[in-house]
This record gives structure tokens, sequence and C-alpha cells, in this order.
């Protein structure tokens, strides 16, 4: 009968029982989806990179010969190298499609994985196709491509579709999201090579210290290590934020969910007083009363933690997989529960059942002729803080007051609640605009070409020819190796004709003129602790010349994350500037010489990548405001209805005095009011730091900066103080129906 | 069957020791029908309370069927109170989110032998009722039902808190009926808190209650029967 009881309690106090429900499913829902989501892509990413024997490390920036490769094979600390070609190549009909193309012998280190065709093997003529880059541009199994590189034409049948390890994150310079349409790889055998070549690349599986002893047979390589490569850093990177994303929701519903628990249980249990003093009476003993009140808490707690936690897994991954299939190629990617992570909805019940209990005991523990009489529940009214100045106000003002003071777990809840509401609110505008603004930004203030054409600009007459139709600037990209306080980064190179279309911001207004040392990127200066004039070495991949320069500048750059130099001031370091792209105004592209040109980007295409981009963040703040309005919701419901059930008495009392319907109406409304005010100037803040915890999980690569324009304090304002005001409307509404004959009598 | 000797309560009241009971002594027999008179504040109900284990006596001896409850652990009180003791109180008490049948059932979580409640409940009439639930049901259905509720544990002790209290004569004297007939027909010791004095008529014995102390305790040969006693 206890039993019915409980379901009836429940059915009885629904609203905060569903309170409780609905903040144990949305942090169940939020944990199980997040992990099964990560966990999932860690899995297939691992076992994917395990199948495919990703490399351990890269060498590049010279010629690896046969023999040498063999020696170093031979180390003891060795497990297998092997090298290859890469030619950055084009297609032939569009040369604006670019073309890694890979020519090796073995295929045993990051490995070709077929999803169409035959697997690759030496023996066999033909092309094997990045999978996702037929998809978008039409090629199918046994087709003929035929790709170009300075000249050289090569037409080869497909006969084979799939994916590689090292092109899990693959975006070309400048942009973010992988663009399949314009960019792919492919693989073909050394044997059906016609052009004698020497590998430029060599991969390595070993453990110890590859750098020295890769070092110590090719002494220009510059070595990049597996968990610097973008495949590997960048999926991780994801999987870190997602972590940490979902550690915070979690956290923040299970705070509310406990501050929910604790007052409904306050308050069930209050109101059951003489109920609890009957059954005591009737000889139900301690342990009886105490199992059937944590029951009622516990039983809906582990219901919503329960279905939350099925539900997440099922619904969120699916959401989430479609952003992450825009960004890496994993295949299979699908979702898998944490292990163990089934101990979050029983964790939750626990940790319920804990809190419940704590709250019975100030309820049960008296004897049953006390719990009757109220001895044990009487609630201690102490005097108010600054008594002069409360009488001096009106009566609303103090009765609303005293109320907050004297239920201030109930407050302390209310103002959580709408710190969390306007904290989401303004974290979820705050990062969209945060986020469109870099776009916007890049664009138009740092990135301000049209077009980028990358290829071979050796020929000094087509160059000029290409600048003056482009009426362009020449840029040099590479890989460079930094050092500083003996710490070393693998970072990006760029040296400038001008600044003209690339521009070197101090900050987001403040642009920087470059002549002499160098420039480093804000991200980079504060990973080494770098200021301006510190002195930087640093060392061009395929060289072995140290140069020592000093930082001139840190500057705001959202993308490209490296070291920015002026080309004068390289040649008067003696280097070799060698052009790798000209970026300028757009051009008429079939002037352009194919055997020359590996790729060309427009601002549509980085726009397209960026816009990718934004879609995913538009989804995250779609949720972040989905879970505000709920937060929000629920929590100013359940104590708005709290606030009316136990000042009903007080209101009936009200009312009997004369009091009209509307001005009961206003102080409700006002006290929420007060409550809301209060929770949305502590809840700016908060989501200030909300969103700089969340841009602070944002890949390295990107420098993005907190950018809220005012209207967003007034979206986030206004939306909360709406949401408070309908709420407070409709709980109002009750006044109309406050029986005052049945309260006062219930009453005495 | 109750054996009570120098019972005092104290009750310590913003550092200030009030006097409840004081000095208490009195017996009572099975199956006596007896009532406790004296004015609000005199201590009826304290008495009452410690008599039904609900509440702890400061000085003195209590003994229910040979069970001396002053030193009985809190668990043990639950025991006796499950299955010596029926409560019946005078807002009735009942539990509002269990229907009539419920209410009584409820019994069946505490102690093992219970009368069947459906029967307990044809015996005080509201066989028709036990569906409803008790908002649905007037004050003298209500307290009947709380009657039922305290004889379905088959008791020996019934102890009842101004149980007419908050009803009116014709109901009152038809609850009173009841519990007459109850404690005649199953020998049930009864004992009736209240400041009416005219339910003293029906008594085997009066307790009367003045200002902590024992004022009176009166011997009826022949009571009245609940008909007979004028309101």
């Amino acid at each position: 009968m206890l039993y019915k009881k409980m379901l009836r309690d429940i059915k009885v106090n629904k609203i905060p029982f569903i309170a409780i429900f609905l903040m144990m499913f949305m942090a169940n829902f939020i944990f199980s989806g997040i992990t099964s989501e990560y966990y999932g892509l860690q899995s297939k990413f691992n076992h994917y990179i395990e199948e495919t024997k990703l490399a351990d490390s890269w060498a590049y920036g010279q010629l690896f010969e046969e023999d040498k490769i063999q020696e170093l094979s031979n180390e003891s600390n060795i497990e297998t190298a092997e090298g290859r070609i890469l030619i950055p190549a084009t297609l032939t009909d569009h040369p604006e499609k670019s073309i890694d193309l890979y020519i090796k012998q073995g295929d045993t280190l990051s490995k070709f994985k077929v999803v169409e065709g035959i697997a690759y093997q030496k023996e066999n003529d033909g092309i094997w196709l990045d999978a996702q880059f037929a998809q978008a541009n039409g090629y199918r199994l046994h087709d003929t491509i035929t790709l170009e590189y300075q000249g050289i034409k090569l037409e080869k049948e497909i006969v084979g579709l799939g994916y590689h390890p090292e092109y899990i994150y693959h975006a070309d310079d400048g942009q973010m999201v992988p663009d399949h349409q314009n960019s792919g790889f492919a693989l073909i055998s050394k044997i059906y090579f016609p052009y004698p070549m020497a590998y430029n690349q060599l991969l390595i599986l070993g453990k110890g210290d590859l750098q020295t002893t890769v070092q110590n047979h090719f002494s220009q390589a510059t070595l990049l290590m597996q968990k610097d490569h973008p495949a590997y850093l960048m999926v991780n990177e994801e999987i870190n934020q997602h972590k940490e994303i979902g550690i915070l929701f979690v956290c923040a519903f299970l705070f509310i969910a406990a501050l929910v628990t604790m007052t409904t249980l306050h308050r069930l249990l209050s109101s059951q007083r003489i109920q609890i003093g009957v059954l005591k009476s009737l000889g139900f003993n301690k342990r009886q009363l105490f199992i059937h009140y944590i029951t009622h808490s516990t039983c809906v707690c582990l219901a919503g933690s329960l279905l939350g936690f099925f539900l997440g897994s099922l619904a969120l991954p699916p959401l989430l997989f479609n952003f992450m299939n825009e960004m890496y190629t994993i295949p299979d990617l699908k979702a898998q529960p944490l292990p163990y992570g089934w101990c979050l909805p029983l964790g939750c019940a626990w940790g319920c059942a804990v809190i419940s209990f704590l709250i019975c005991r100030k309820y049960l523990c008296g004897n049953a002729a006390d719990i009757l009489n109220g001895k044990t529940s009487k609630k201690k009214y102490k005097a108010l803080p600054f008594p002069m100045f409360w009488q001096h106000l009106s009566f609303s003002t103090q009765w609303n007051g005293r109320d907050i003071f004297r239920n201030q777990l109930r407050s302390m809840m209310s103002i959580l609640g709408v710190i969390g509401c306007v904290a989401l609110l303004y974290g979820a505008f705050g990062l969209y605009t945060s986020m469109n603004h870099l776009t916007i930004w890049n664009m138009n203030t740092v990135q301000t070409y049209e077009t980028k054409v990358t290829g071979d600009f050796s020929d000094e007459k087509y160059t000029q020819q290409i600048k003056a139709l482009m009426d362009g600037d020449t840029i040099m990209e590479s890989g460079v190796e930094i050092l500083y306080d003996q710490k070393s980064r693998s970072v990006t190179f760029t040296a400038l004709e001008s600044q003209q279309y690339l521009h070197l911001m101090k900050n987001e207004q403040e642009e920087i003129s470059l002549s002499d040392g160098l420039a480093i990127s804000k991200n980079i200066a504060d990973d080494l602790n770098l200021n301006i004039g510190d002195p930087l070495q640093w060392k061009l991949n395929g060289s072995d010349q140290w140069i020592t320069s000093t930082v001139k500048a840190i500057i705001r750059t959202p993308l490209n994350q490296g070291i920015t130099i002026k080309k004068e001031e390289m040649e008067r370091l003696d280097l070799d500037y060698q052009p790798t792209s000209i970026i300028g105004q757009t051009l008429d592209e079939s002037l352009l010489e194919a055997k020359n040109t590996t790729s060309i980007q427009n601002k549509e295409d980085l726009q397209n990548g960026l816009d990718t981009m934004m879609q995913a963040s538009i989804m995250m703040c779609s949720i972040f405001v989905a879970a505000a309005v709920l937060l929000g919701s629920v929590i100013l419901y359940n104590l708005g209805t709290l606030s009316y059930n136990e000042r009903y008495y007080e209101m009936a009392t009200l009312k009997v005095l004369g009091f009209s319907n509307m001005r009961i109406r206003k102080l409700m409304i006002q006290q929420n009011l007060w409550l809301s005010i209060i929770g949305i100037i502590l809840g700016l803040p908060a989501g200030y730091s909300f969103i700089l915890v969340l841009l602070s999980t944002v890949q390295a690569t990107i420098d993005i900066t907190v950018y809220i324009p005012m209207y967003i304090y007034l979206f986030s304002i206004l939306g909360t103080l709406l949401l408070s005001w309908g709420i407070n409307r409709l709980l109002s509404r009750n006044v109309y129906h406050i029986d005052m004959v049945a309260a006062l009598k219930a009453n005495e | 069957m109750i054996h009570v000797s120098n019972l005092c309560k104290y009750y310590l009241s913003g550092g200030k020791q009030t006097v409840a009971l004081d000095h208490v002594s009195f017996d009572i027999k099975e199956g006596e029908f007896v009532v406790i008179l004296g004015p609000s504040g005199a201590g009826k109900s304290t008495l009452l309370n410690i008599l039904g284990g609900i509440d702890g006596l400061s000085e003195g001896e209590v003994l229910v069927d040979q069970q001396a409850i002053g030193q009985l652990s809190e668990n043990a009180l639950s025991f006796y109170r499950a299955n010596l003791i029926g409560f019946i109180f005078q807002f009735y008490n009942l539990i509002p989110t269990l229907t009539v049948y419920e209410n009584i059932a409820l019994m069946k979580d505490i102690k093992k032998d219970i009368l069947d409640p459906m029967y307990v409940l044809e015996r005080v009439g509201l066989k028709m009722h036990a569906k409803k639930f008790p908002n649905q049901l007037s004050g003298g259905e209500q307290q009947r039902v709380s009657i039922a509720r305290a004889v379905t544990k088959n008791p020996k002790v019934l102890l009842c808190d101004e149980p007419t209290g908050a009803l009116d004569s014709e109901t009152g004297s038809m609850v009173l009926q009841l519990l007459w007939d109850i404690c005649r027909e199953y020998r049930k010791t009864t004992i009736i808190v209240t400041h009416n004095a005219s339910i003293a008529q029906a008594a085997d014995k009066v307790i009367t209650v003045k200002n902590g102390k024992i004022k009176d305790i009166q011997e009826n040969a022949h009571p009245l029967s609940i008909q007979e006693v004028e309101w």
C-alpha cells in the first residue's frame, strides 16, 4: 500500500517530480549521447589507424634513397621504414581540382583501405582513388582518370576506391573543412609510374627517440610525429573537446537536479508531516518510512536517468556524426557506449537516495507525538537583516523580501535556474556571433584575396604574368620547425611579398607592418610563452640550417598558426624565396598553365568550408538554446509552483483581508522578477565564462576571440525575462482559484 | 492490562521546564471502556501519547500488557504500536492519496495477522465506500474509516484522542456507539480522551486530569449505554 501511496504522492506533486525526471533525463541524455559519440569516434579511429598501420612518424624535406631507408630499417628502434613519392597533381580537365598522388612500392604503413575494387598491390596497374573525391566528382570504378603534374600526363583506370588514414582529416592551406569536391588523393604503383623519381617522403614505424635515429641517417629531414599529424591531432582534440563539453553539461544538470530533489523532498515531507506522524503512530518503523520516502525521488530519478541514458546514445550521436562526417573520414563511424557508462544512471539514483536520506533524517527522526504537534518541522524565523531598511519599504516589498530571506534554498534555486538559463542563452548566442565574426573577420580583414593559385612559380616570366593578371602577390608557404626554450613545434611558415592581401593583425582593428624579424601567431606564442623581442630559432622543412630571428610581432590569425616573415627579410637572411602561391583578384582560369598549377582556391571555396563549420556551430547553439529554455522553464515553473503552494495560506489570508486578485498576482510576479534580475546579473558573467570554456576547447589550430555585440546582451536578458514573465503569468493565474475557506480551515 | 505509576512528563520550552504530567498513577483492566476527562492543556493527550508509545516519559513507570514501554527502544516501540495499539485521532488522519480500502489494508504492511479489511469495513458500514478517497466522505464516515483502520490490526488497546471532537452530536454518537460496540464485542481496552463530560456516563472508568495531575478516578458500576447518554 505504501507503494501505491508513493505513486499517488508523485502524481499529486507531479510538477517537481517532472522537474527531477527532466533534469536527470537531460544529464544522462547528454552524457550517454556525447560519451557514445566520442567513444564511438575514438574506438573507430583507433581501430582504423591500427588496421591501416598509421605511421608513427613522417620524414620530409629531402630525398630518401632506397639503400639508406634499408639502413634505417635495421636500427633497433625502427620496426618498418617505407619510402613514397608525393606529387601534387591536378585533373587535366579540371585544373582547380588537386590530387595528392602517392607513388609507392609496398603498402605496409598508412595503408589504403579499399571500399570498392581490388586491394592495392604493387604488381597491379591502375589507380586507387579517394572514395570521397570520387563520389563528389562522379568517378566510378573502372572509369579512366587523367592527372597532370608539371606537364606530365598520367591516364589510369580506377581499380580501387577507398580511404587513407592520413586523410581522416585533411584541409587545404587556409581552410578548415575538407573540400572533397576539389581536393583528394590517389595511389599508384611505382612500377607503373613511367618517370624515375626518388622518394620524397619517409614513413616510419618504431619507438623511442625516432627524431635522433632518423636524423642520424637523413640529416636534412624534418620529422612529423603521429601526435602532431592533423589526422591524429584533430580527432583527438575533437574527442577532448566533446569530453569537456559533455562533462560541463552533465555537471550543470546534475547540480540542478540535486537542488530540485532537495527542494521537492523538503516540500513533500513538510507537507506530509501529519501523515508521517500518523504512520509512525500506526506502527510503521523508521526504516520503513525512510525507504518509503527515499523511494519517491529515487524511483523518479532512476526512471529519468535510465530513459535519458538509453535515448541519449540513440538520438544524439547521429546528430553529431552528421558534422563529424563533414570533417573526418572514418569508416563505419557509429556510436559506442562508454564502458561502465551505465554507472551514471545508477550513480544518479544512488546520489539521489543519499540526498533524500539526508533530508528525510530531518523529518523522520522525531517521535510521532512531536511530528504530529509540528514541533520538528517548525520553520525557525530569524530577524531580517537591516530591519530599519525594510520598515520604510512598501508592503509588497517587505512581504517579498521576507519571503526570499525565509526561503533561502528556494530563492537560491530560482536564482541558479535563471543563471543557468541566461548563461546558456548568452553562451549560445555568443558562440554563434564569435564564430560568425571569425569568418567575417577572416574573409574581410585578414585574408582579403579573391583567388589563390597554388603551383610551380619557378618560371619568373610566368609568375609575373599571373601576378599582373591577378593584381596579386606571391607568397611562400611551407612547414617549419621552431625551437624556443628547448621546446620545439612544427608549424606553418608563410613568407609574404607584401601585406596587400594577407594582413598581419595585432588585434581585430590594428594592423601591423612587418619589416624585419618575424611575426608569430598568438596561439603558438602562448604555447611557447614567447614575447615580442624574444629570439626564436627556426628551420625550414628540408633544410638543416637553423636561423635565429627576433619576434617582432604577435599576430591574431584565425586559421594559420605559425610564423610569418617578409620576402625581404628572407633575402637578408640569404634564404631562397620560392613562391608557392599567388594571391589576388579573380582571373580567367584558362590563362593558367595546367602544368604549373596544382590548385585554385576561390573565396567561395573558403566561404563554403566556413559555412559548414558555421552549420555545426548553429546546431550546437540550437542545442544550447533548447537546453536553456528547458532548464529555465523547468526550474522556474517548479519553483514557482513550490512558492505558490508554500504561500497558499498567506495568499488566502490576503484575499480574506480584501486584497484583489490582481494585487496578489503582482506580489507573486514581483518576487520572481527580482530573483530573475539577480539571476541575470550573475548569469551574464557566468555565460561569458561558459563561452571562454567552450572556446578553450576549440583546436589550437584556430585562434578565435570572443565577440559579443550589444544585441546579444539584449537577446539573452530579454529572452530570460520573457521566459520568467511568461511562466510567472501562467502560475499567477492560480490566484483566482484560491479557496479562502478551505485554505484557512486546512491551515487550522 | 495497563499500570501507570508516578508518571511524569516534562517539556523544556525556552530554557524553562514545563510539567505536563505530574506523578500520575492509575490502572486499567483488560476490556475496560475508559474515559480520560479534563480541560484543554490538562495533559490528557500527552498521557494518551505516552500510553501509545508515540511520546517518551520523563519519570515513572508505564506497563502495558506487562511491557514497560518507557524502556523500549525505538524499534521495539514501533513493534509495540504495530501490535498492541490502535490509534484514532480527532481529525481522522487518513492518508489522502489512498482509498478507504487501501487506508485499512495498509496495516498489512506492518502486521501479518490482521482482520480482513473488507469485513471490518462492512462492520463499520462503509463497504460501499471502499473505493472512494477520504476527501469524498463526510467527517463521520472518515472517522469510521479511522476506527476500522485501528481495529483491523486487532490491537489489544484502542487509544482515541477526541474521536468526536470534529463531529456533530448525532455523528459523534454513532462513532461512540461503534467504539463501545467494538470494546464490548471484542474485549478491546478502549481509552477515550475527551473534554466532553457526557461521554463519561458510558465509561467503566473515568479518569479526570487537571494541570497534569490526576484529580479523580471514578469507576461506574453501571455505565449507561451510548443511546442513554445525554449529549
